[in-house]
């Protein structure tokens, strides 16, 4: 069965650098402030997923196990 | 020579981490060592002039980026609290302060930059005089920051108005002391400096322009300072228990040109993040790397092209040459107003010309920077919703001759010229 995530953005904390968005663009895009924020068909790869939130230099991004309600990132 | 490193980077921060990764996910055996001034893993500097850092319960603990258990798992080796003093390019050899010689095949120097001091102080109050550039120096700040009330701010670029912003977030009484006429002077134009000026202002920081500090009040703690005005030697008391200085960055390139490896602003490399020694890359902050999107030479010191030109040089180093080729972008919201800065936001240069657009009275405001008929980079105030468009006419040069006239107008949407 496939893994499901529930991925929230903190628009306050993103600085609008556009790294995860390049790590994960099938996951993130930039709005028109470059804020990133979840496609709504998002294709998650759970690897690129966590590269990209790993990337985000003020944990802006927060990654959760939807079925085990576990948070994956920030750590 | 205690030991040979294939890879060898010289950095602990992001460009050298990210350089690290990336050697990591290409090749996973070939040796690999991470020298580094600070004790610390990986930890975002950028999170360091958050208010979040100063409110999180584990402060400390919130900034980090990486665990021990990545570097091992990675068989990573991190040389934590070790400077290196001497690179020998044809020995290729670095030598550390401890005596210590480490040989490599391929050497990344992502050095970064240090805080520039304040100039004309007595050593004791010199001493007194707190910097935000490292976790350890944030930590002093925290831990300062519960027994100070008020506290003088000295600079007025992007990390003095970062502190003016997260101190006044944390309720406490800023003064701001500022050397120029004006805030961010060597970006901003006088609109865009009024802007800061204002947001300080209305939050009830007190500033002091064109002033300095003179000399700080107090035995053992920080009582006070004299500040003195520069244009007209006035000199103000006033009363603070804290006091921290902004006043930009440099970097000691010394044991880098003695190498015999080409510096200028920077560390000199090509779009490869090539030094101009054999096998020696650069990356981040120390580097002055060929824009290719810019076709010149630039220094930028933003989290995303350390990351990016780290990676850069990485690919490099594994015999996987590719070119640089990115517009970076950031951007930060304190006291009020949001500001943006995408490309190269340096007003002066070969053939450089600024076009504003918007006004105070709109209360948003943007400085185009043109070259060549191109966009090549904008600070933005209160006008965020550009950054998207901005980054694309500027990573894919598009020419916006004869429309000058229309880029100064705010109605104007940038996307028609995409």
């Amino acid at each position: 069965m496939e893994k499901k995530f529930l991925v929230a953005i903190d628009a306050e904390a993103c600085i609008a650098c556009g790294l995860c968005a390049e790590i994960a663009p099938k996951i993130f895009e930039p709005s028109e402030q470059m804020i990133s924020q979840v496609l709504e068909n998002a294709e998650i790869d759970p690897e690129i997923l966590l590269k990209a939130a790993r990337s985000c230099p003020t944990k802006a991004i927060t990654v959760t196990d939807a079925d085990t309600g576990n948070q994956l990132w920030p750590e | 020579m205690e030991k040979k490193y294939k890879y060898l980077i010289i950095g602990g921060g992001i460009a050298g981490t990210s350089a690290a990764e990336t050697i990591r996910q290409n090749d996973p055996k070939g040796t690999l060592a991470i020298i580094s001034t600070e004790p610390h893993l990986l930890y975002s500097r950028v999170m360091l002039s958050k208010p979040g850092f100063y409110t999180s319960k584990n402060a400390s603990g919130s900034a980090f980026l990486k665990q021990p258990s990545w570097y091992s798992a990675n068989q990573i080796d991190f040389l934590g609290s070790r400077t290196v003093i001497a690179l020998d390019i044809l020995k290729k050899q670095v030598a550390l302060k401890n005596g210590v010689v480490l040989g490599y095949e391929k050497l990344l120097l992502a050095t970064g930059v240090q805080p520039r001091s304040l100039p004309n102080l007595e050593s004791v109050d010199a001493e007194r005089i707190l910097y935000l550039h490292t976790l350890d120096q944030a930590r002093e700040i925290e831990r300062r920051l519960i027994s100070s009330e008020t506290i003088v701010v000295v600079g007025g670029g992007f990390i003095g108005f970062e502190m003016c912003g997260l101190l006044t977030a944390l309720h406490k009484k800023v003064i701001s002391v500022n050397i120029g006429p004006r805030y961010w002077r060597s970006v901003f134009d006088e609109t865009s400096s009024q802007f800061i000026k204002n947001a300080l202002t209305e939050h009830g920081v007190q500033v002091f322009a064109e002033s300095v500090i003179k000399k700080l009040i107090g035995v053992n703690h920080v009582e006070g300072a004299i500040i003195s005005n520069t244009e007209t030697g006035a000199e103000t008391k006033i009363s603070c228990s804290l006091a921290i200085a902004a006043i930009g960055t440099h970097q000691t390139l010394d044991w880098v040109g003695q190498a015999g490896v080409k510096t200028n602003k920077g560390i000199l490399a090509n779009e490869y993040m090539e030094t101009s020694a054999r096998d020696v890359w650069a990356a981040g902050d120390c580097a002055e790397y060929f824009d290719t999107i810019l076709e010149e030479p630039i220094v930028l010191k933003n989290w995303a092209s350390a990351k990016t030109t780290g990676s850069i040089a990485a690919f490099g180093m594994l015999d996987k040459r590719v070119a640089h080729r990115k517009t970076t972008s950031y951007t930060t919201r304190k006291l009020g107003i949001t500001v943006g800065f995408v490309g190269d936001v340096r007003p002066h240069g070969k053939n450089r010309t600024t076009i504003s657009r918007g006004s105070l009275k709109a209360n948003a405001y943007a400085e185009l920077r043109i070259a060549n008929e191109r966009i090549v980079g904008a600070t933005l105030i209160n006008m965020n919703n550009k950054l998207g468009a901005l980054t694309t006419l500027i990573e894919n040069k598009i020419s916006v001759g004869g429309r000058l006239k229309e880029l100064s107008n705010p109605a104007f949407d940038l996307k028609k010229l995409l």
